[in-house]
């Protein structure tokens, strides 16, 4: 590791900067709904003692394939142990923007220089879309945190590290972590001096993915094809963009282990097939390496006859960036109805000014928790009209529901809400039902309300009842096998295997 | 500049002498004494194509959303602020009005084009008024 100086300072100071202001904002963590998701696999997880193969927390009483890799749902299971399900939500959705700030960071410092490294960690805080996404989108957030580390390992030829790491990034996300492996791929076809490492790498990690892999292929029918947004909905960043592109062709140029960053941009392009709402955000990563690149570079240009105060110039020069970038952020947004050219806050001045929508997670939502958990039992089915507020009930009280979330996998057969033992319906629908059905709430005991929902006890027949399926790894296995690959990280980083 | 001025500046005192060539290299200070060169070239034409590509995308992306009814509202308000810096007292505004008015009638009926039109026209009016 080399010594700290004071380009490392001043990157380190904003990674350090925007984290307090994060923490100032805690508030807002857990950032929008998706996080919900996760909470309720974690929750499966842990009442089904590990890994297993079929959500039975949603779409109850059947259930649907799960096919979402399950390394972050692991990994909160295991915090779960030791904390409450909403910390571990509001954690995990907090930490992911100062640790890919950091991967970045000793990627790009240990590979290419300090100068750099000040400049990309300078860029990626630039868009607060970008800090909005890696709280939001989680998996994909771990999958860009590991990213860096796994470049770095595949430069330094750290095989064990370079395995686990791609292995881990499999485990995380279903598409992110393949993007990646190609931009190896690619990689490896023009730098034929890492050819071997990369292809080693490839193979045994994707080996160790392939228990998860066939599971994924024998259920892959149960996908949708569904595209997210379209290619025209876009926010584009202009300062990270233009330093970006000059630094894509420079890296072009430079070539040997230049070629990486450039490699992983275009990689990057294919979410634009699927998900083309995410691109806008996730580009961030690739395009401000590559714009530290073209900073660095050009600031070294111009000041390399400056031989008297050469560093002294430079540095001011950082500091001006540092100030500028952190207070304009133009934007050139568009829609398929029209575009606009506006000035948004960076990200550090967002967090300070706090214009932020604050967490879904409320007292109401708890108190609806509450209510759902104090009227049933634990193999009880409850429905709610908002499947993703319902995510965070079976999170909060284990309690299975009836819909879901992540609708890239759709169940076979969805049971009617009648045989659910708790019908919980917004205020808007349950006056619509009663205007089309005036016998709607026959059958239906009031237990409690909150704000915008109101819980009713059925009393039907028939209810259905949540069942748990075995379990494939044990959450102990599971455990050890994660601290097993941290354990192999170290030993690789200080062994030098 | 000196290497040892260098080291001086960036703090390190008593560097090994094998240490040097690598401080000097991981701090990418190297061009400042004659050892790694930048390749001029390479980095002028990276700012030239990479400048152009930025361009492309943001032209692409800007052709493909501009929409006459975005163009209409731009227009629109163009011509608000006309109206409210241009001292119009004692002019004939009575063909502006009409224009307008015949732009907005337009814009509801969801003749964008027409509308821009009609717009454009107005503005054209008041601008020589």
């Amino acid at each position: 590791m080399k010594k700290l100086n004071r380009y490392d300072v001043l990157a380190l100071g904003i990674i350090v900067v925007s984290t307090l202001l994060s923490l100032k904002r805690l508030n807002i963590f857990p950032v929008f709904v998706n996080i919900f998701y996760h909470m309720s696999t974690a929750k499966g997880f842990d009442i089904a003692g590990g890994v297993v193969l079929h959500d039975f927390w949603e779409f109850a009483p059947l259930g649907r394939t799960h096919l979402y890799p399950p390394l972050l749902h692991v990994i909160m299971a295991f915090m779960y142990e030791f904390l409450p399900m909403v910390t571990v939500g509001k954690i995990i959705s907090f930490i992911m923007f100062p640790l890919v700030q950091l991967s970045v960071f000793f990627y790009t410092r240990e590979i290419f220089d300090r100068k750099t490294a000040f400049y990309v960690v300078l860029l990626i805080t630039i868009p607060f879309n970008f800090y909005r996404s890696q709280a939001l989108t989680n998996a994909t957030s771990l999958v860009l945190v590991l990213t860096p580390l796994i470049f770095w390992a595949v430069e330094k030829n750290k095989l064990l590290s370079s395995v686990i790491l791609m292995s881990l990034a499999l485990y995380t996300h279903i598409s992110m972590s393949h993007i990646v492996g190609a931009a190896l791929i690619i990689y490896a076809v023009t730098n034929k001096d890492k050819r071997k490492m990369i292809l080693k790498t490839l193979a045994f990690s994707y080996l160790l993915f392939l228990p998860w892999m066939i599971h994924i292929l024998i259920n892959y029918g149960e996908m949708t094809s569904e595209t997210f947004g379209t290619i025209l909905q876009s926010e584009i960043h202009l300062i990270p963009m233009f330093f970006g592109f000059i630094g894509l062709v420079y890296c072009f140029l430079k070539k040997k282990y230049y070629y990486l960053p450039a490699m992983y941009f275009l990689s990057m392009i294919v979410i634009l097939y699927k998900y083309p709402m995410r691109f806008w955000a996730h580009i961030a990563l690739g395009i401000s390496i590559l714009g530290g690149i073209s900073l660095s570079e050009i600031e070294n240009s111009i000041l390399r006859n400056q031989k008297r105060y050469g560093l002294r110039i430079g540095f001011v020069v950082a500091i001006l960036f540092l100030i500028g970038f952190n207070l304009f952020d133009p934007v050139f947004s568009t829609t398929p109805l029209g575009n606009e050219f506006e000035n948004k806050d960076p990200t550090i001045l967002t967090l300070t000014k706090g214009n932020i929508a604050p967490s879904l997670i409320t007292p109401e939502t708890m108190d609806l928790c509450r209510i759902v958990e104090s009227n049933t039992e634990p193999d009880d089915i409850f429905f709610i009209t908002n499947p993703t507020i319902g995510c965070l009930i079976t999170s909060v009280t284990g309690r299975s529901q009836m819909q879901g979330m992540w609708h890239e996998v759709q169940p076979d057969l969805k049971t009617p809400p009648s045989a659910a033992k708790l019908f919980i319906a917004d205020t808007n629908f349950l006056n619509e039902a009663k205007k089309r059905n005036p016998d709607f709430l026959r059958n239906l005991t009031y237990v409690g309300e909150t704000e915008r929902y109101i819980v009713f006890l059925q009393e039907r027949p028939i209810t259905a009842k949540s069942k748990i399926p075995n379990t494939v790894f044990p959450k102990i296995l599971a455990y050890i096998l994660l601290f097993l690959s941290f354990i192999g990280l170290i030993i690789d980083h200080r062994f030098k295997l | 500049m000196e290497r040892e001025d260098i080291l001086k500046e960036m703090g390190i005192k008593e560097p090994q002498k094998e240490d040097i060539e690598s401080i000097l290299e991981n701090e990418n200070v190297s061009y400042l004494v004659g050892g790694k060169k930048i390749s001029k070239r390479k980095l002028s034409l990276a700012v030239i194509a990479g400048t152009l590509i930025f361009v492309l995308l943001i032209s692409t992306f800007y052709f493909l959303t501009n929409s006459p009814e975005r163009e209409y509202r731009d227009k629109v308000r163009t011509f608000k602020k006309m109206i409210q810096e241009k001292n119009l007292e004692g002019k004939d505004v009575s063909n502006v009005v009409e224009l307008s008015r015949k732009a907005e009638i337009a814009y509801r009926n969801e003749d964008y084009n027409l509308a821009l039109e009609l717009i454009k026209r107005a503005v054209e009016e008041l601008r020589r008024l």
